[in-house]
């Protein structure tokens, strides 16, 4: 079903930071959607103000065409996976699997609420444990939980807080897998909150970036990562160079436009964005839609080549990261090993390299603003620190538009 | 080797002398045949003899027994729904509240006394024990209130959520989130407010009635007028009691540590 979750124009501030603005978003039933961006872009509020643990100053929010404000959080259809988890220290797994069927005055007998403790414990593998305490479970043995005693009350709609921050990257990419299979097992809504991309990516549906509370884009996971609509979108998900341009004319049909880079030749770009010319813009260009040769690649139509410098590599197995010196743009290169290595004599460090992108590898997008740029280098985010284990690079790489 | 040196163990005897040599002299005392304390005089039962046939004494037990009993529940849920609405909500209104709270806590017993006596003339509320127990109530509410809040310290309050999220409502989360997690804190709370109620003697002076004297005041008066030796015997049952209560206290309280 379209249109099972709506946000109708939703604000909401906290003194004087609009930490939401204005913002509509649809969801499908059945479907893992997930709200990406960095902290602080009000992905959590959002989920917050789903759950009923905030109100928006403005705006509507409907679940199957009914507004869920005007009922409190224990009254809506919907549960939550905590970001910590939430578990009660007091009672036992069984205990507090079972805590939303003994107190929602269901009339569940006791022993249907067995049964379905029975089943949710096989869900998540965890008969052994039904009778500890959450101080003596894991991390992901938590978390697990924490997923059976929401999904435990049949909810129409899940929010899974960042669910797996507080793991570990092994132990992360492991519930990613279960959380994929609960929800092919359950079929209930996802609405997933993360800021980590990889996460994003690999379990959602759909991902709507945020930023600022406003989205940004959304779209499939590849939409979002093949096709960008914003300097910030391409810069939180995945790697990209920037280069500051201007469009210097548009081809006839308008599809295309030559750019003019400072110290650069120009270059033919894809114009998805309708850019006109004399506008100044930001080329994107991922690391691994660049090709790196000793040669110069022989002329083909809709080519782009530029010539430099190998000034650092490095070998990461699967392939290699190069650092390339064209003028004064350090362009970041990813090469995938797709034959034996050792034989063909790959670039190295001084190597003068030849680099070539296809014009339908570029984005044009709009400037960054400069508090984008701000955040997604924000020392002081929380998340910073976990961040390197999740990707090596998974940030902009800030060389790639540095003068 | 370094050498030990004897100074702690010096100041831990001082201490321990300090403390607990008066108590000792006192229950030691309250078996003594002599009417005099400096003389022993052999081991006597009459003492406690006396004091089992006195009637006012009796009386004021039983009186204690009341006042300690009412006074310990009413502020014990009092003060533990004021401790957990100052902690969950941060509204300015609490904030008033939590001075309000905090303030019998160094406010001079005499004049809490003196103000709940004016307070009780004024509006023609006879004195009686109802006034007592309203008394201790006032003071006891802030002790239970404070302890129930330190408890709030490293209190997660996304459980709150959670349970809410779980579709608990207000009375479920009351009944099975705060209770069980804030019970050590509560009991707490209960014993200190029991204690305090016990030996009040200031504001159950100001605001007892005719014959409803509690314990402490019947001390008083029998220190002046009566034997010292049968107060002797009083307090060592005192403090017999004292230990009893403790030994629960803690092991109570160990258990729902556990647990937690």
């Amino acid at each position: 079903m379209k249109d099972f979750l709506v946000f109708e124009g939703i604000s909401k501030s906290f003194g004087d930071v609009e930490v939401i603005k204005d913002l509509n978003l649809s969801i499908e039933q059945g479907e893992v959607f997930s709200l990406l961006g960095p902290s602080g872009c009000g992905k959590t509020t959002l989920l917050r103000i789903c759950g009923g643990f905030e109100e928006p100053d403005a705006g509507r929010v409907l679940l199957n065409g009914r507004d869920i404000l005007s009922l409190p959080s224990h009254k809506r259809p919907v549960n939550t996976v905590f970001q910590n988890y939430a578990l009660f220290p007091h009672m036992t797994v069984s205990e507090n699997i079972t805590f939303g069927l003994k107190v929602s005055r269901r009339g569940m007998s006791a022993g249907e609420i067995r049964k379905e403790l029975d089943r949710a414990l096989d869900l998540i593998q965890m008969k052994d444990y039904a009778g500890s305490r959450p101080a003596e479970l894991s991390g992901g043995q938590k978390q697990r939980v924490a997923i059976a005693r929401a999904v435990i009350n049949k909810p129409q709609l899940l929010l899974l807080d960042e669910p797996l921050a507080a793991l570990d990257l092994k132990l992360r990419q492991k519930m990613l897998l279960e959380l994929d299979q609960i929800h092919d097992e359950v079929g209930i809504t996802f609405l997933f909150v993360t800021h980590d991309q990889g996460e994003a990516m690999s379990l959602s549906d759909r991902i709507a970036v945020m930023n600022m509370g406003r989205i940004e884009q959304v779209g499939t996971p590849s939409q979002v990562y093949e096709s960008p609509k914003s300097s910030f979108s391409a810069a939180f998900i995945g790697d990209t160079n920037f280069f500051d341009c201007r469009v210097h004319s548009l081809s006839e049909d308008g599809q295309y436009s030559l750019l003019d880079i400072d110290g650069l030749p120009p270059a033919r770009c894809y114009n998805d964005q309708k850019h006109q010319a004399g506008e100044h813009i930001n080329l994107s260009l991922r690391p691994e839609k660049i090709r790196i040769s000793r040669t110069r690649p022989s002329e083909n139509e809709g080519l782009n080549v530029f010539r430099g410098v190998v000034e650092e590599k490095s070998y990461l197995g699967a392939f290699s990261k190069y650092w390339v010196r064209c003028g004064e743009w350090l362009i970041v290169v990813l090469d995938a090993h797709r034959h034996f290595l050792l034989d063909r004599n790959p670039p190295e460090w001084e190597d003068e390299v030849w680099l070539s992108w296809h014009q339908d590898d570029g984005f044009m997008l709009l400037k960054y603003r400069e508090q984008d740029e701000a955040l997604l280098t924000n020392p002081d985010d929380k998340f910073a620190r976990m961040e390197q284990d999740t990707q090596p690079g998974m940030l902009v790489d800030q060389d790639g538009d540095e003068a | 080797m370094k050498k030990k040196s004897v100074l702690p163990v010096l100041i831990l005897a001082g201490i321990v002398i300090f403390f607990y040599l008066p108590l000792v002299v006192l229950v030691v005392n309250s078996f003594n045949a002599s009417r005099v304390s400096s003389v022993w005089g052999g081991f006597s039962l009459k003492w406690y003899e006396r004091l089992f046939s006195d009637q006012n004494l009796l009386r004021s037990v039983k009186n204690t027994v009341l006042v300690t009993g009412i006074s310990v529940l009413c502020s014990t849920v009092l003060g533990s729904l004021a401790g957990i609405s100052i902690a969950r909500f941060k509204s300015r209104l609490q904030k008033v509240h939590s001075v309000f709270i905090a303030l019998p806590l160094i406010m001079p017993d005499i004049l809490i006394g003196i103000s709940l006596l004016l307070f009780f003339i004024s509006f023609r509320i006879r004195l009686s024990l109802l006034t007592i127990i309203i008394g201790h109530i006032t003071f006891c509410v802030s002790y239970v209130a404070s302890t129930v809040q330190a408890r709030f310290q490293n209190f997660d309050f996304s459980l709150i959520e959670a349970a809410q999220d779980l579709g608990a409502g207000k009375g479920q989360i009351l009944w099975k989130i705060y209770l069980p997690l804030l019970a050590p804190g509560i009991l707490s709370g209960a014993m200190l407010a029991m204690t305090l109620s016990l030996d009040d003697f200031i504001i159950s002076f100001f605001t007892a009635g005719p014959g409803a004297s509690t314990l402490p005041i019947q001390i008083y008066s029998m220190i002046r007028h009566g034997s010292p030796p049968v107060i002797n015997a009083l307090s060592t049952l005192f403090i017999a009691f004292t230990f009893i209560v403790l030994l629960f206290y803690q092991r109570i309280s160990r258990r729902l540590n556990n647990e937690n």
